[in-house]
């Protein structure tokens, strides 16, 4: 059996769903074949866009950090100016699902909990941090039962950091709203029953019974789908105003984008193929006609006239590596620049940014267009891009910078394919 | 890859956490990624269970989230299947995994008096006792096996005469409870020139599995296997309607039998869903389908095992591929029945709030009919939104003139 599509992306993660609704948002059809379902669960959901310089300084406006990033970063690649074209069409394809925003042009600081800092740009309303400023009354909120969110630590860390040592921070430890069993408390959990009418009194009871504060920060417990409604309810009711901290997996804020972009795939008539891994292309010349995935023993073929390889890096087995070669398995490009595993990693687990882990930079190598270059950076292909973590030449850990490249560079590879309707 | 090698491919992601119907709807489940590869090392190490095992529906949500290929569903069964050999299952377990022996028991007893039999109170309040759930719709027995039907069809009308040849496995649910689905494919594969053959098979035996009968499952997997590779071996297309017995048949049987890896890879790769196999069709032209009535609103439901296969939605595809057909898709997740779970009285509710946000999608689709490949999705679907429910081949069938 084959099928012909306008596009087929390869790989469900943000990137992925992104140039697939991109795409058929013009009227594309597309089909999006995925492994797994992607990484948007275990992280925070928000846009970030550039937190760190290569050297590993805070950048204050993550623009300002462009120049100094190398020339063949995916951001260089593409220009600033596409990449803020495609934060703004990001924010048109959620509005009506997740109104995500920039807050300002500079990056917003979110706080996460373990305590600590993390730079981002484009955030929902229930993150949105500048409302710090002119907090001076913080309060940490956690539930009992729900592990991972320690109200304690996230303080302790907190008033380590010259912003916050000005402020009058606490802590509360909520009894758990949901008897416990046999696990402890999910965020999903807590979020599905502050969803009913039920949890969302329970909040609000709960928000006014501890009295008031400039700022209440709690897990993301606003419920599993567009959280400003339940978001303005509760601050109306208690007069007080609540932001949602960036959580350990399993994560709601990423969940919350997840379903979002799964609903608009839909509204769009994209074609979802789950649990299914691209073996293999078809080409001819310098043209991919068609993709082949294998399961138990069928081959089933897609074909397209474009395709986007979104498969992510070393740990989603986007690249694939032997002690002395790396490559990536569909197209079976060699990334020859690390020809060996030998000190791919740093010893510490969180090295200083200069000296990064190098195993996170795998990727392929790619003209302006995002098409596989080779050696002599000529495309090997015409008609296939690639986009977010299957890169090379950029760190998302270290830069925070990881959903930024998925958003700019989802956007750019739907350039490719209809150029007319984005001018 | 053996499930228990590919518990070290696991990153503790939680990804499946996320993606599991039953975590999402109930606190007594510890989730996959607890009860699945974590576990598993310490099943290793003490051989005792933990709890919340049982909760586990084996619908494979997990597998397809995972990206890792961690087969947890089935490290789940075989944990199920260890734990079963030490501690006997109730008679509840073993009447809802047994459907073939059942049913050489109902054959002496009239329709009509099982439908009384079945349905009045007094039965369903010692069913309720067993712990099967007062509340849920069981389906019943029908007076001719679709074995009975096609094999006195075929004789009736000598189709032996048509040229082109199709094996067709039909499960457990199509055979007994809902014969007249498989005579639908049966319409459309001999409009297309094909005899249907029946291959000498059991139940798929994910019933036996999902409820811990490792034992007798490995019996009757070896039994299908050969049989099936027999037909592989002529060359004859294996088509299946049920999602469930052909995730079992292709994938299962490798992970949870391992001898007969040989065995079934000789045939999995030409065990083709019955929806795709009709496609193919009007695609060669093999066959010109002309159906009326199609701007009927439907709506199509992706069961758990259908997508666990990676090769999309050969049913909603097939009918949005009509010209003029209005057909959405609802997905909205798992229906909640997984076979034999929701069932069981310990598991309605959790089976009930699990297929919620899909009845919901279907109430508010203003949808005729509901269509699903899987023939226990389409039963937990009438049961809780009263919509009728086919298989879309039963569909197309019924606009045809």
């Amino acid at each position: 059996m084959s099928k012909h599509f306008d596009l087929v992306v390869i790989g469900g993660g943000l990137s992925g769903m992104l140039t697939a609704a991109f795409a058929a948002k013009q009227g594309e059809q597309c089909a999006l074949i995925t492994k797994g379902s992607g990484t948007l669960t275990i992280g925070s959901g928000t846009i970030d866009v550039l937190g760190y310089s290569p050297e590993g300084m805070p950048l204050q406006n993550p623009f300002d950090g462009f120049l100094s990033l190398y020339e063949t970063h995916p951001y260089r690649l593409i220009g600033e100016k596409i990449v803020r074209n495609a934060f703004t069409s990001f924010c048109k394809l959620l509005e009506e699902k997740i109104p995500y925003y920039a807050p300002s042009e500079n990056n917003s600081l979110l706080i996460t909990s373990a305590g600590t800092i993390k730079p981002t740009w484009l955030v929902p309303q229930s993150m949105d941090m500048s409302i710090i400023n002119s907090a001076q009354n913080i309060c940490i909120l956690g539930i009992e039962g729900f592990k991972d969110f320690y109200p304690e630590l996230i303080v302790k860390n907190l008033s380590t950091k010259k912003a916050f040592q000005s402020k009058h921070l606490t802590h509360k430890m909520l009894t758990s709203p949901i008897s416990l069993q046999h696990r402890d408390l999910l965020s999903t959990d807590l979020a599905r029953y502050v969803e009913t009418e039920e949890g969302t009194n329970w909040l609000i009871q709960q928000i006014q019974n501890i009295g008031p504060y400039d700022l209440l920060i709690i897990p993301p417990l606003l419920g599993l789908k567009n959280p400003l409604p339940l978001l303005t309810k509760i601050e109306l009711a208690t007069s007080t105003a609540i932001r949602e901290a960036v959580i350990q997996p399993p994560s709601v804020t990423g969940l919350r984008l997840h379903t979002a972009l799964l609903q608009i795939l839909k509204k769009y008539s994209v074609t979802v193929i789950n649990n299914s891994a691209v073996k293999r292309t078809c080409t001819q010349g310098n043209s991919c006609l068609a993709v082949e995935t294998e399961q138990d023993g069928a081959t089933y073929t897609y074909k397209g006239n474009h395709f986007v390889i979104a498969t992510g890096g070393i740990l989603s087995e986007g690249m694939q590596s032997t002690p002395h070669k790396t490559w990536e398995p569909i197209l079976n490009i060699e990334d020859s620049t690390t020809a060996s595993t030998h000190g791919w990693a740093q010893p510490e687990l969180y090295p200083t940014p200069t000296k990064t882990h190098a195993f996170l930079s795998l990727g392929a190598n790619v003209d302006a267009s995002l098409r596989p270059i080779d050696s002599a950076h000529k495309p090997i292909y015409n008609n296939v891009y690639f986009v977010g973590h299957a890169l090379k030449n950029y760190d998302p850990s270290n830069e925070k910078s990881g959903n930024g490249v998925a958003v700019a560079t989802a956007y750019r590879a739907a350039l490719n394919i209809d150029v007319g309707v984005f001018s | 890859m053996k499930p228990l090698e590919s518990i070290d491919k696991c990153t503790t992601c939680s990804i499946c956490t996320v993606s599991c119907p039953v975590t999402t709807a109930t606190q007594k489940f510890k989730g996959p990624k607890l009860i699945g590869p974590s576990a598993e090392r310490f099943r290793i190490l003490t051989h005792e269970e933990m709890e919340s095992l049982e909760y586990c529906s084996n619908c494979k949500g997990c597998d397809s989230a995972c990206p890792s290929n961690v087969q947890v569903a089935s490290l789940n069964m075989l944990a199920r299947s260890q734990y079963n050999r030490k501690h006997k299952p109730p008679l509840r377990d073993w009447i809802l995994s047994h459907a073939p022996v059942l049913a050489k028991i109902v054959q002496f007893v009239p329709y009509q008096l099982q439908k009384i039999g079945l349905n009045n109170p007094i039965t369903r309040w010692v069913l309720d006792k067993i712990g099967i759930d007062a509340r849920a719709t069981i389906p019943l027995f029908k007076p001719k096996t679709f074995e009975a039907l096609l094999t006195k069809h075929n004789k009736k009308y000598k189709k032996k005469s048509l040229p082109k040849k199709v094996v067709f496995f039909p499960g457990c649910y199509i055979n007994y409870y809902d014969p007249q689905t498989g005579m639908d494919l049966v319409f459309i594969l001999e409009k297309a020139g094909y005899e249907v053959l029946l291959p000498k098979v059991g139940c798929c035996t994910l019933p036996l599995i999902s409820n811990g009968f490792y034992d007798s499952a490995n019996k009757i997997a070896t039994r299908n296997s050969k049989e099936l590779q027999h037909w592989a071996e002529l060359q004859i297309p294996i088509i299946t309607m049920c999602p469930s017995c052909a995730i079992m048949l292709k994938q299962d049987y490798i992970e949870l039998f391992p001898d007969l890896k040989d065995t079934v890879q000789s045939f999995s790769g030409i065990i083709e869903d019955s929806c795709a196999f009709v496609t193919k069709l009007i695609e060669n032209n093999e066959i010109s389908l002309n159906p009326k009535s199609l701007s009927t609103k439907l709506i199509y439901h992706t069961a758990c095992h259908l997508k666990a296969q990676g090769i999309g939605k050969p049913g909603f595809d097939l009918i949005k591929s009509i010209q003029g057909s209005n057909i959405e898709d609802a997905q909205a997740s798992c229906c909640g029945i997984s076979g034999s779970y929701g069932f069981k009285k310990d598991k309605y509710d959790i089976a009930t709030a699990v297929g919620s946000t899909l009845f919901t999608a279907i109430n508010e689709s203003g949808a005729e009919y509901a269509l699903s490949e899987c023939g226990t999705c389409r039963l937990q679907m009438t049961h809780h939104t009263g919509i009728t429910s086919v298989h879309p081949l039963t569909w197309l069938r019924n606009s045809l003139n």
